[in-house]
């Protein structure tokens, strides 16, 4: 630390040097004192492990994964919030209808149309798929 | 090593600034939390680094600490203990974690090695007298033992005192004083060996 370094951090922190966050405190305290105190393996340990810092853009990463973490649950909860309760019931409902329907249509076809499918696959023909697909889109029509 | 559960330190003089900016962090100010990046976005960043020897994976942490912060704030208790304290105990505790994750990735194959140090730049700072004892200490410091590296790094990053180490790496005042003066024995005996080593070398080139 220098003259300059000192002055800057001075600024930035404050008159009172105790209150500074470390590890500025400790190397303002070495450079007020000449470096001649006991901590002098501590003092050479910060100096051997100083790196550039860059605080504006570690609080701009930090910020922006706040804000990404809150986006989904916050979306979620405030379109929510805005409907009315009887809405969130009806939407609820409809949902569950549409998986109850496509359940009963798909077990309705009974355990063969299962089996022959499961075999179509098997012997590499996946022609099979198409009677779901068939039936999945008639289940989507009558919705 | 185990994670830290219950904190309890005094509280000093000259620290009001971050339990102030915690409690406007609980409120929701994101000025506050940028003001603490500011102040603590360093030294923390520097800790993690020397302590988990990769700056990829300090950064990961440092964020976490400040992002724990956002969330936690409204926990963190002044009459508990120091914010610095906190602070680094979150920090501690993220980086226990990291090293863990990192040693399963190398177990299960994931990752080839399980240290990341700057081996390189230990070796371009020898080139250089003037570089030569910080890059020794460095040197050692990456092998050191993790209890004493972190207890070290608290110290002289954090500006912990030893009851403050004690609180964040789960121990007793008596280990911290032990640790501390194992890690700084070890330290200068890496130190003077280096320093003996190059003399050697130089009086062999002359």
């Amino acid at each position: 630390m220098n003259r300059d370094d000192f002055e800057q951090l001075r600024r930035r922190f404050g008159e009172d040097v105790a209150a500074w966050p470390p590890p500025y405190r400790q190397e303002a305290r070495s450079f007020q004192e000449g470096n001649g105190t006991d901590d002098d393996l501590d003092r050479l340990l910060r100096a051997a492990i100083d790196a550039p810092a860059d605080e504006r853009a570690l609080a701009r990463k930090v910020l922006s994964r706040i804000e990404g973490s809150r986006r989904p649950a916050h979306v979620l909860s405030a379109s929510l919030r805005h409907m009315p309760s009887s809405a969130v019931a009806a939407c609820l409902a409809l949902v569950l209808m549409v998986a109850a329907a496509a359940g009963y249509r798909l077990g309705g076809r009974g355990p063969e149309a299962a089996n022959d499918t499961l075999l179509a696959f098997a012997a590499g023909e996946p022609s099979g798929l198409d009677d779901i697909v068939e039936s999945l889109g008639s289940v989507g029509d009558e919705l | 090593m185990e994670r830290v559960q219950a904190p309890d330190a005094v509280e000093t003089p000259g620290q009001g600034e971050d339990e102030r900016l915690l409690a406007r962090i609980a409120a929701g100010e994101q000025v506050a939390l940028v003001r603490l990046i500011d102040r603590h976005g360093r030294g923390l960043r520097l800790f993690a680094t020397r302590y988990l020897g990769s700056a990829d994976d300090a950064e990961d942490v440092v964020q976490d600490v400040f992002v724990t912060v956002w969330k936690r704030a409204g926990r963190f208790d002044p009459a508990r203990g120091r914010a610095t304290t906190w602070l680094y105990r979150i920090a501690a505790n993220r980086c226990i974690d990291m090293r863990r994750w990192r040693s399963l990735r190398v177990f299960i194959g994931l990752d080839e090695v399980a240290e990341t140090l700057p081996a390189a730049g230990v070796d371009a700072d020898m080139r250089l007298a003037a570089r030569q004892e910080l890059a020794a200490v460095r040197h050692g410091l990456a092998r050191l033992p993790e209890r004493q590296r972190m207890a070290l790094l608290l110290r002289a990053v954090a500006d912990l005192d030893v009851p403050a180490i004690a609180e964040v790496i789960g121990s007793s005042t008596g280990a911290v004083e032990q640790l501390l003066v194992r890690a700084r024995r070890t330290l200068r005996e890496h130190t003077t060996d280096v320093r003996a080593d190059n003399k050697q070398e130089e009086g062999r080139l002359r």
